[in-house]
């Protein structure tokens, strides 16, 4: 039998984490061929430049889209996709996938699946049907309307999807795929952390991840001022992650370096081994990012989320959410590292977004489903 | 880029300490950091913001046997800066070393 192709495309670290596991069982299988495109903050000096990683994991890179327009406002980040889509189109011509296997609710994975969807070559998404805010709740969404098979990682997600017209047999909870790495313990030892980067991890620290939120643009300054003086009142280590390149981002990287202070450590990209090692040791985390949500209940972390970018997303236990006002964060971050609320993470948190398995759920059912027109031609149940 | 490169040309260090508004130091741009943005393609004239790493070794106070740890790693360069990240003295592998062995 003819192994099935798939056409991986990454834009960020993000949905690197979602893929990479899937990859690593494709590797073993003789059922998989796979071609990698990789566009947007993976070829960004600025932001890390992390297909470095992704080669330095022993992946090659088949295809590379430089699409990224220096500002990082909203009109960049419009024409950034517009290049994005323009090249898919020549991607797709030279890989002719069997499938399109996207993840996650980037700009670039709904240039993925609108060029999928034009192609008529079938388009699977993971992370489908999730809430977030952001333009990023807009866009998967988007992409949800134009993929043919959609990889929920909870229940809820899956409801929604259906109720908002997928038809059922398209719809699967198989969990998160990021998650499966965390249960296999892919994450670097505090030794090797501690060697490579210099920086003491026996001691409490916070973690910090805040990227822009593209509908308070203008904001982005204010909110990481916010945050910053907020972390000021807490004598711990901060490792702090830098934003994606979404509009706003210049703006939250400099605020960033204006606040530096005390024993601070600023990192665009680290590998993801690493980010994982130093979740596992950290005493808290405060941002944004869906990782609070997605992947710090698997090591019990405390994780005070801000905002609005992850509005009702399905969360657990480790999570507190509070505004962007100084007193709320301050509050939000003593609770978090305060004892009784880490005992009781202890003995009440389990990770929402499954269970380690979901790479294998995805990968069968990728080959189970033939590709024929009921699958090519979507139906909306309403 | 093309600054920066005319710097570490000039001292004897192998980078250069990168100073922001507010004479915060954000980072050290080394030759290392040079050959990975031309083996990227990025051009010369390219703003150093947009290359530079933000993490980087740096010690609180000039204090020689913490700064042989780190320089036998292969750093050349340590920044000492205080707690607002404001850059207060330079400790290099020449005055480490040869300041140790006086």
């Amino acid at each position: 039998m003819k192994p099935l192709k798939l056409l991986f495309i990454t834009g960020s670290r993000g949905e690197w984490g979602y893929i990479r596991p899937i990859l690593r069982l494709c590797d073993r299988s003789p059922q998989f061929k796979y071609s990698i495109c990789a566009t947007n903050m993976h070829l960004l000096p600025s932001f890390g430049l992390s297909v470095e990683d992704i080669e330095a994991d022993g992946f090659k890179v088949d295809y590379r889209i430089y699409m990224s327009l220096d500002g990082y406002n909203h009109t960049t980040q419009v024409k950034s996709l517009g290049i994005c889509l323009c090249s898919l189109a020549d991607v797709i011509a030279n890989s002719r996938p069997d499938w399109i296997v996207l993840a996650g609710d980037r700009g670039e994975q709904l240039m993925g699946a609108l060029a999928g969807a034009f192609c008529y070559i079938p388009v699977a998404h993971i992370q489908a049907g999730e809430l977030s805010g952001n333009i990023d709740g807009m866009t998967r969404h988007a992409i949800g309307k134009f993929a043919h098979l959609h990889f929920a990682s909870n229940e809820d997600a899956a409801e929604r999807l259906v109720r908002l017209g997928e038809e059922p047999f398209r719809v699967h909870n198989v969990g998160a795929p990021q998650v499966d790495e965390l249960a296999q313990g892919l994450y670097t030892p505090k030794a090797a952390l501690e060697q490579a980067h210099g920086i003491d991890f026996g001691r409490p620290f916070l973690l910090v991840v805040q990227h822009p939120v593209t509908e308070e643009f203008e904001q982005a300054a204010e909110q990481i001022d916010v945050t910053m003086r907020a972390l000021r009142q807490f004598d711990l280590p901060k490792i702090v992650i830098l934003p994606n390149n979404d509009a706003g981002s210049l703006m939250i990287r400099e605020g960033i370096d204006r606040h530096r202070h005390g024993e601070f450590h600023a990192f665009a990209n680290l590998r993801r081994e690493d980010y994982l090692g130093i979740m596992r040791l950290a005493a808290g985390m405060i941002g944004n990012s869906s990782s609070g949500l997605l992947e710090a209940p698997s090591f019990k972390l405390p994780a005070v989320n801000l905002g609005r970018r992850q509005h009702r997303r399905l969360q657990g236990p480790n999570v507190i959410n509070v505004p962007f006002e100084e007193p709320a964060i301050v509050a939000g971050l003593r609770r978090a590292l305060s004892p009784e609320f880490r005992a009781e993470l202890q003995h009440n948190c389990h990770n929402p977004y499954g269970d380690g398995r979901s790479s294998e759920r995805i990968l069968n059912l990728l080959r189970e489903t033939e590709v024929t027109e009921k699958i090519l031609v979507k139906n909306l149940t309403y | 880029m093309q600054e920066a490169i005319a710097s570490i040309q000039r001292n004897e260090s192998r980078c250069v300490v990168v100073i922001a508004k507010g004479d915060k130091v954000v980072g050290v741009f080394s030759e290392g950091d040079v050959l990975r943005a031309i083996l990227a393609g990025v051009d010369v004239h390219t703003p150093l913001r947009t290359l530079l790493r933000p993490s980087f070794r740096y010690l609180r106070s000039a204090d020689l046997a913490a700064a042989r740890k780190l320089l036998i790693t292969g750093i050349t360069l340590i920044p000492v800066i205080d707690d607002e990240f404001r850059l207060q003295d330079v400790l290099t592998l020449k005055r480490v070393f040869g300041e140790g062995e006086a």
